[in-house]
């Protein structure tokens, strides 16, 4: 047979205008029932299937990125890597079908049209390789991920399991069954000639197979295809189209939290009845609603989970899987099967977050929890007793406010922003920062290197001023408090005319800089850093210049930091350009909580280890002698925990400090003490 | 067998701190905040748990100022149904408040009578006492469990070393200790909200009850030995040294 008389024998030994119609309307009558049944499983929270469709199109924005999470399949390769190879090879071998079918269809059309048929010659000959190849990626792909499915059955129920099974065992089943509708179409046109391009039939061999049986292959091939693509909303892999809507939809930045009310409004209104806090699926928008629904149990987020790690009862994969399960019922009452104990065990460390393949937010289902909890006056009094702190003394430590920073102005002369002349840089302090000893090093180191630097003349403080930055109330669901706290500073920045704040501190820095503008625009023209960011760039200009010695140190990422705000390269800059950075395998945006956060420093949980004491382990480890932190309260966990788990032999450091002592000139530092 | 239940609860407003007047160097309390007598919250939070068992209503009623009245509107926030902020306080004066109180409440339908056993500032723990003689009715007092059944209240008081457990008819006073309930803590937007919830504000009728006059303040005398600690890694072992050379081990 001469190679360009080789077309695709689309219909192959079946009476054309039948199967095309059979074919057709199958394809037709799936794609209705797939839109029918997403409009059932969306309507009952509220949206109707173009609602639902066009907030997919309105993210476009989003595609490019999430195309690329997707082609490259980050997500599920960085955690259980194994898995995700499975799920790779049956995406690509589900994209590279969807292609063969199109060039099929395309082929089809053309010839009818104008006669043309593109999909032959060589290119069938390349493709018809191409999809040989493609049902063994799929095939494969399909047995490691029923193997994966396998390994954690316990995550699911028989019916979430079968349905899983039923996708995998249907992809199987089309892999082999195109593989044999070809052999038969090989040998019955001949085409042993080319049988390099169809290694498939020529591994097979000539399979005896009648007319009727070869006929009954071909349209159960394709009405499995079309059946899978129907009965998807009702199946757990409605995940394929609903990790496009968490993506499109992902309008927040992962450290900032929703704003169910806003304070100035209901306080300018006297309307005081808000909804605030999460008990049942109808306290969610129905993106919220969909968004845990994507969930397939996967262990990502469990594998990264500080409080998993640390036995506390929280698993964001079960806590994920509870709500798609509460709110797929319609519970109305998801506490039922969503206990206090693993609200409370959440650092919001977001970790769950960024390693989930499907975009769902566990941290933001926690707070609103929270908000319930805390807005239903159920709060412990280890709780209690921090809010009261910060309503009664506008702090979190609970120590009269007044003359917070007198000392700072004694010591360094940093005027205050109600007596400056004029100042570039507003540097708020932090609560802890303010009154515990050991922080203060850091705060007195940082100043130094400013005095240095000569820019200290450029900085002024709040003084008696600087009260909460409102980070532990919101997150201990105190959302009231927490926007009181931000309009309250922003009128002071406002008051001051602040452009540039320096946090010394990451919860605030992220307050500043991702909640804040929610709370008032104007705060979309302040610039927010954090302080180390200020010393890589002093060290960068040459102001501050280091000595770099060959003592080995690690660093311990603040979540709010790295995670949360992707701020990873100045504290490397900064300690490769001083000593020997050796990182700890949880590092930068993938780093380990020292947990503190989301409001855990001020209570308990049980637990069978510290996530402290763990995450110390780890920075010990490394082979390093000594810690560096960014954060006073990682400080202080950290610090403790080297006390209390390792002797002592893991020296934390905070980083203006470290980088106070390897100043070229040796002068004395006031700074931490050693 | 619940019946509805009419409670009154005394809470006071007291100073968040004590501060150091710059020019005596004396103690003072000028133009430091008011919070919730942290006793009261105990007492505020029994009150709201009984009604909420019983059913009935829980009223605040404070003696105080004008300044008072955010307190009160965290103690309708925590669920009391109304307040009342009689106005007139003027400083520590233990018969003065409880005959300014007793008076008021003669004047009210109630069950119960709540307090916290005493102020966490100026810790007299008087009132009650003097309240429960002037209008005649039991005191249980420095209560660690309350029960009500029908028309009788029970209650456990706690004393140094033992427990007692009382029964009275109601009428009756109650104080109560602060380990008898965690209080709820409200939001601050639910006590905005209860700007909404009644509160009637009134002048104390005028008493001539004999009162004790204040004379001063000071901070208490103590020979400090003024050592400061400032490694705080080398912290423990430093102070426990000179603890042990003070002690002569």
């Amino acid at each position: 047979m001469i190679l360009s008389a080789l077309v695709y024998p689309e219909y192959y030994g079946l009476p054309l205008p039948i199967t095309a119609v059979a074919v057709y309307t199958s394809a037709i009558a799936s794609v209705i029932i797939f839109l029918v049944a997403l409009r059932g499983k969306v309507k009952p929270y509220g949206v109707g299937i173009w609602g639902f469709l066009l907030s997919l199109l309105r993210g476009y924005r989003r595609w490019p990125g999430y195309i690329y999470d997707i082609a490259l399949h980050r997500r599920l390769l960085r955690t259980r890597g194994r898995h995700g190879v499975g799920h790779a090879l049956m995406i690509y071998g589900l994209i590279l079908s969807f292609i063969g079918t199109m060039l099929v269809a395309l082929n089809q059309y053309l010839g009818i049209i104008f006669g043309y048929r593109p999909y032959s010659g060589q290119l069938f000959l390349d493709y018809s390789f191409v999809m040989d190849l493609t049902s063994w990626i799929l095939f494969v792909g399909s047995a490691v991920g029923a193997l994966s499915l396998l390994s954690r059955l316990k995550n699911y129920r028989l019916n979430e399991a079968a349905s899983y099974l039923i996708y995998l065992l249907g992809f199987m089943f089309l892999s082999v069954s195109g593989a044999v509708i070809e052999d038969y179409r090989v040998y019955a046109l001949g085409l042993t000639g080319y049988l390099g391009y169809f290694p498939n039939a020529e591994l097979l061999g000539r399979i005896s197979l009648s007319t009727q049986a070869y006929v009954a292959i071909y349209y159960l091939h394709f009405l499995t295809a079309f059946a899978l693509i129907a009965i998807m909303p009702y199946t757990e892999v409605a995940h394929s189209y609903l990790n496009l809507l968490n993506y499109s939809t992902r309008e927040r930045a992962s450290g900032e939290l929703s704003k169910p009310f806003d304070l100035k409004s209901v306080m300018q209104s006297g309307n005081y009845e808000v909804k605030v806090g999460l008990k049942s699926y109808k306290d969610l928008d129905w993106a919220g609603a969909l968004n845990p629904q994507a969930c397939v149990g996967c262990n990502r987020c469990e594998e990264v989970c500080p409080a998993t790690a640390a036995g506390r009862e929280l698993s964001p994969t079960r806590l994920a899987l509870k709500l798609k399960r509460g709110i797929s019922s319609l519970s109305d009452d998801l506490f039922q099967t969503i206990s206090e104990e693993e609200i409370w065990g959440c650092t919001t460390c977001g970790a769950c977050m960024h390693a989930c393949p499907v975009y769902v937010r566990h941290v933001d289902y926690i707070v609103d929890f929270r908000r319930s909890l805390t807005f239903g006056m159920k709060l412990d009094s280890k709780k209690s007793g921090l809010l009261m702190n910060l309503n009664q003394y506008g702090n979190s430590v609970g120590i009269q406010n007044q003359g917070r920073n007198a000392w700072i102005t004694n010591e360094f002369g940093v005027p205050r922003a109600s007596e400056s002349s004029g100042f570039k840089y507003l540097l708020w302090v932090g609560c802890m920062n303010s009154f515990d000893e050991r922080a203060k090093g850091s705060v007195r180191s940082f100043l130094e290197l400013l005095k240095d630097s000569g820019e200290l003349g450029e900085y002024a403080i709040l003084g008696d001023e600087e009260t909460d930055c409102g980070d532990p109330a919101r997150r201990l669901g105190e959302e009231s408090l927490f926007q009181n706290f931000a309009l309250n500073n922003i009128e002071l920045f406002k008051k001051y005319n602040v452009k540039n704040i320096v946090v010394m501190c990451p919860h605030g820095y992220n307050t500043f800089k991702n909640e804040y503008k929610d709370i008032d625009k104007w705060m979309e023209g302040v610039n927010v850093y954090h302080y180390a960011e200020i010393i890589d760039r002093l060290v960068k200009e040459g102001r501050v210049s280091v000595e770099k010695t060959n003592e080995a140190v690690t660093i311990h990422d603040p979540c709010y930091l790295a995670r949360h705000n992707s701020v990873v390269n100045p504290q490397r800059e900064l300690i490769n350009a001083a000593a020997r950075l050796v990182e700890p395998e949880r590092h930068g945006r993938d780093t380990f909580c020292c947990g503190a956060g989301g409001a855990n420093y001020w209570y308990e949980v049980n637990e069978k280890s510290r996530i402290s004491h763990i995450r110390a382990k780890q920075l010990y480890d490394t082979g390093a002698g000594k810690a560096i932190t960014l954060c006073p309260f990682c400080n202080a966990m950290l610090n403790d925990a080297s006390t209390v788990a390792l002797n002592g032999k893991l020296e934390v450091i905070d980083i203006a400090s470290y980088l106070a002592m390897s100043r070229k000139k040796g002068s004395d530092i006031i700074g931490q003490p050693k | 067998m619940y019946v509805a239940l009419n409670i009154l609860v005394f809470l006071k407003a007291i100073p968040e701190d004590v501060k150091e007047d710059p020019r005596t160097h004396g103690p003072t309390v000028e133009g430091v905040k008011l919070k919730m007598d942290d006793i009261s919250r105990n007492a505020v939070e029994e009150a709201i748990r009984l009604k909420e068992k019983h059913g009935g209503r829980a009223t605040g009623i404070t003696f105080g100022s004008d300044a008072a009245t955010l307190v009160m509107k965290e103690a309708l926030a925590m669920g009391l149904d109304e307040g009342v902020l009689i106005k007139g306080y003027a400083g520590n004066n233990p018969s003065l408040t409880a005959s300014v109180l007793a008076e008021r409440v003669s004047r009210m339908q109630w069950d119960l009578l709540m307090f916290g056993f005493s102020s966490a500032d100026s810790y007299t723990a008087q009132v009650p006492p003097m309240v429960s003689y002037m209008l005649k009715r039991p005191l249980i007092g420095n209560a660690v469990s309350l029960r009500v059944e029908g028309k009788t209240v029970k209650g456990v008081s706690s004393y140094e070393d033992y427990n007692v457990a009382y029964e009275a008819e109601m009428p009756a006073v109650i104080s109560v200790a602060q380990e008898i309930n965690t209080p709820r803590i409200p939001t601050l937007l639910q006590i905005m909200a209860a700007s909404k919830k009644p509160l009637s504000v009134e002048q104390a009728q005028a008493q001539s009850a004999r009162t004790l006059q204040v004379l001063g303040h000071t901070f208490p005398m103590s020979q400090r030995k003024r050592i400061i600690f400032e490694d705080t890694n080398k912290g423990v072992e430093e102070v426990a040294a000179v603890l042990r050379q003070v002690l002569g081990k």
